[in-house]
């Protein structure tokens, strides 16, 4: 009897329903947590979206099911898990990011949008590409807006167009965000000259106290008015960034940039990678899909960098090109590899704050991308 | 959807990205300028009548 129970135990356990598919998966999600945990990519991301992930493809546990029989108790994550498909995580997120972010560089100097918009021109290629490989028009602009380098971006306009891709969309953008360092500098030293590189940037003016405040007011009204379906997005942008500025709501402030976002962070990570089940993820659009993120990641870069070297000539040799890749949002890891090509080629320039200007302004073009498409396509 | 539908799509969907982010230049632009005046002018209002 003893021993039948023990066969019983065995046949009911996780390890008789593995399948190849959950364990690849189980192999992914331990490469992703060691590149997390020892490279240090994103870790506060890729750790829980690779946990989700292992845990998704742990059989039998039920954790992403919807409610079902007498108890209509679903699963954990299927309860965590709507918050990203009812669009509620990435606004939060951009409520954290609003708080978290100065746009007195973009107020400076706000030829700085030029570029932000210019590191918009991957989402058009990878757009055009997934149209010719087959992909339709929605799954196209989710997988486009990959090229805009802003995740909750990402996962918002794709759990609007294209849910069946959120798990390879949102792994794809969150890993090439990890993988800017390495991507970015060689088209940066392709596209720029020794001597564009070596340009010092004049002296910022100061920006008072009242323009930080208007500007969250301004920039969502006119946002909001001309493109309603981005009002999640930059509303919730704007209102952190309101707490920070207005200097009269710390506490609110303070919560947003560290306690929410963290919270939501847990909750989004971790259901984006409980969607990458083995037999929804192992297939071979998801590859086309890495290929066309990495697509879209360069041409927005080489968008940022030539709109850069124009406004260099424009300005006869004023503005360091090297600050036009910043643009593909990635605060702030996209302006520290402006700011290190910016120091390679003259160890007395410093690009980091003038980098910050199209860094920040990138996040509103891609919210504006995002709702573009979610006006054509949703 | 065909080839030339789908660059004529980016190509709209980008030049709405510049319209958008170019006129957002131009307001940060004029209250910029409009904030900076008004705030010189209370700095010469302080400067003529200190209050006591």
């Amino acid at each position: 009897m003893f021993i039948e129970a023990l066969i019983k135990l065995w046949n009911d356990s996780g390890f008789m329903a593995l399948t190849w598919q959950s364990l690849v998966m189980m192999v992914i999600s331990g490469v992703l947590i060691y590149l997390a945990i020892a490279k240090k990519f994103e870790p506060l991301l890729l750790l829980p979206i690779a946990f989700g992930m292992l845990l998704a493809n742990l059989p039998l546990t039920d954790l992403m099911s919807e409610p079902s029989g007498s108890s209509g108790v679903g699963g954990l994550l299927y309860y965590l898990y709507l918050g990203v498909k009812k669009g509620v995580y990435p606004s939060l997120i951009f409520l954290g990011i609003g708080a978290m972010t100065d746009f007195g560089p973009l107020l400076a100097r706000p030829s700085s949008l030029l570029m932000g918009a210019g590191a918009q021109f991957g989402i058009a290629v990878a757009f055009v590409v997934s149209i010719a490989l087959g992909f339709t028009p929605s799954e196209a602009s989710s997988i486009g807006i990959i090229g805009g380098a802003d995740g909750p971006t990402a996962i918002y306009l794709t759990t609007r167009l294209a849910p069946h891709l959120l798990a390879p969309i949102a792994i794809a953008a969150y890993s090439y965000m990890a993988l800017i360092p390495l991507i970015q500098p060689p088209i940066m030293r392709l596209l720029t000259t020794e001597k564009e590189r070596k340009i010092k940037m004049k002296q910022m003016r100061p920006v008072s106290k009242l323009e930080k405040i208007c500007f969250p007011i301004v920039v969502s009204v006119l946002c909001i008015l001309l493109l309603p379906s981005v009002a999640p997005l930059i509303g919730m942008l704007m209102l952190g960034n309101l707490f920070r500025e207005s200097g009269v709501a710390e506490r609110l402030s303070d919560t947003a940039q560290n306690a929410l976002i963290n919270i939501v962070t847990i909750f989004l990570g971790l259901t984006v990678g409980a969607t990458a089940a083995g037999a929804e993820f192992l297939k071979p659009e998801t590859l086309k899909i890495i290929a066309l993120g990495l697509i879209a990641f360069m041409f927005s870069t080489v968008g940022g960098l030539l709109i850069g070297k124009i406004m260099c000539w424009a300005t006869k040799g004023k503005i360091n090109p090297l600050i036009g890749s910043a643009g593909v949002s990635a605060v702030p890891m996209a302006a520290r590899v402006s700011q290190i090509e910016g120091q390679k080629a003259n160890p007395g320039n410093y690009l980091l704050m003038y980098a910050m200007g199209p860094n920040v302004a990138g996040v509103i073009g891609s919210a504006v991308a995002a709702g573009i498409l979610l006006s054509l396509f949703g | 959807m065909s080839l030339f539908q789908s660059i004529s799509t980016a190509l709209f969907c980008i030049s709405v990205v510049f319209l958008v982010l170019v006129l957002l230049w131009i307001i940060v632009r004029l209250f910029s300028v409009l904030i900076r005046r008004l705030e010189k002018q209370d700095r010469a209002a302080t400067a003529k009548h200190p209050k006591s």
